[in-house]
């Protein structure tokens, strides 16, 4: 599946194997689950949350450095 | 997935303890494990004023406006908060008028003090010319950190402050206790513990009400809450305090429930660790330069500032 993850306004084309969770999308942008929350649409999702083909999340980083 | 209480669409998914919340039971564990934190610890006592450093960061926003929300029928606690601007162009800018917005929609009284007032310079002066000199004493959060608690520590006082409320979460306790197990430095792993080393009417206790609460939570409590907080990040962060923090991250996504060990294990050892510095000694003196309590004859805030 094709997706697309918004990451501090830049916008990332993932390809996804069929029945990936939000937490496979964190991950195949290099980014540790723990440091960023996701959002589809108006929700938040959780990290075993299904994907399915066409989403559009949102990655928001919940990591402080200052 | 669902919640794990009401079945409703699950907005947090605790893998450290293996439960599903939706937004309205998320809401309500935080708030309730704060309360309990806050009671266990007896963080706030009756009759007491109120400080919170407020830097307009999610933590200290989501602390100011969780425990307005607690504390706000308690008439015998008076709440005020306090921002130091650093002097950082571009960044504390905007955190200050964050800061700013929510202290008044709570009617929350805000003070504001900068370091370009109080130690002739802003931050950003003092990182050019340490690079150009090259004489730095550490990173700018050496400097940027004593001062900023040098500073909260004074005015709170001069406020008449009981008690300073600090945004600190689980993951800033465990970074700062690795930290100091990494530089073998016993007295701030004791400082650590909660329990003052000496009682001086010159230290006004922190309070730290969000420590058992991981950072990632912190996050989802202040966008649930519709919380306004700065998202970019400090310009001149660095240091190894950061590379502790990617790995306890690392270990936590592979193995969940590693960020509670570390501070549950710390705990443990902590009554161990105030015996052995009380032991070692300690002596608390007033800086010959500003009169704050020190453990030196000159604070290392003046010792950095005040040159």
């Amino acid at each position: 599946m094709k997706i697309v993850a918004e990451l501090q306004g830049r916008k990332h084309m993932l390809v996804l194997p069929d029945k990936a969770k939000a937490i496979d999308a964190v991950q195949k942008l290099g980014i540790n689950p723990e440091t960023v929350l996701v959002k589809r649409g108006r929700e938040i999702i959780t990290d075993d949350e299904a994907l399915a083909n066409g989403d559009r999340i949102e990655l928001i980083k919940v990591v402080s450095g200052g | 997935m669902n919640c794990s209480k009401c079945g409703k669409k699950a907005v947090c998914h605790r893998r450290y303890e293996g439960t599903y919340l939706c937004r309205g039971h998320f809401i309500q564990s935080v708030e309730d494990k704060v309360r309990k934190t806050m009671r266990k610890a007896k963080m706030i006592g009756h009759g007491e004023a109120i400080a919170f450093a407020v830097s307009g960061g999610k933590d200290s926003t989501a602390a100011l406006y969780m425990l307005h929300k607690i504390l706000r029928k308690r008439l015998d606690v008076a709440m005020f908060a306090i921002t130091i601007n650093e002097g950082i162009p571009g960044y504390r800018d905007e955190s200050l008028k964050i800061a700013g917005k929510l202290c008044k929609k709570l009617g929350i009284k805000h003070h504001v003090f900068s370091f370009e007032k109080e130690f002739g310079r802003p931050l950003s002066d003092v990182v050019k010319d340490l690079n150009k000199s090259g004489k730095w004493e550490g990173t700018a959060c050496t400097y940027c950190g004593l001062a900023r608690r040098w500073l909260l520590n004074r005015k709170a006082r001069e406020l008449g402050a009981h008690k300073i409320v600090f945004g600190m979460n689980l993951d800033d306790e465990i970074q700062g206790i690795m930290m100091d197990y990494i530089r073998g430095d016993l007295m701030r792993l004791a400082r650590m513990a909660g329990e003052p080393l000496v009682q001086s009417r010159l230290f006004v206790p922190r309070i730290k009400p969000f420590r058992e609460i991981p950072e990632r939570e912190i996050g989802l409590y202040a966008i649930l809450n519709g919380l306004e907080v700065q998202e970019n990040e400090c310009p001149y962060i660095e240091g190894p305090r950061f590379k502790v923090r990617d790995f306890l991250n690392t270990l936590e996504a592979e193995s969940p429930g590693t960020k509670f060990s570390v501070l549950n294990t710390f705990y443990r050892l902590a009554p161990g660790i105030m015996e052995v510095v009380k032991h070692d000694g300690f002596e608390l003196l007033r800086c010959e330069k500003c009169g704050e309590p020190s453990s030196q004859k000159i604070c290392k805030t003046c010792e950095l500032w005040r040159k």
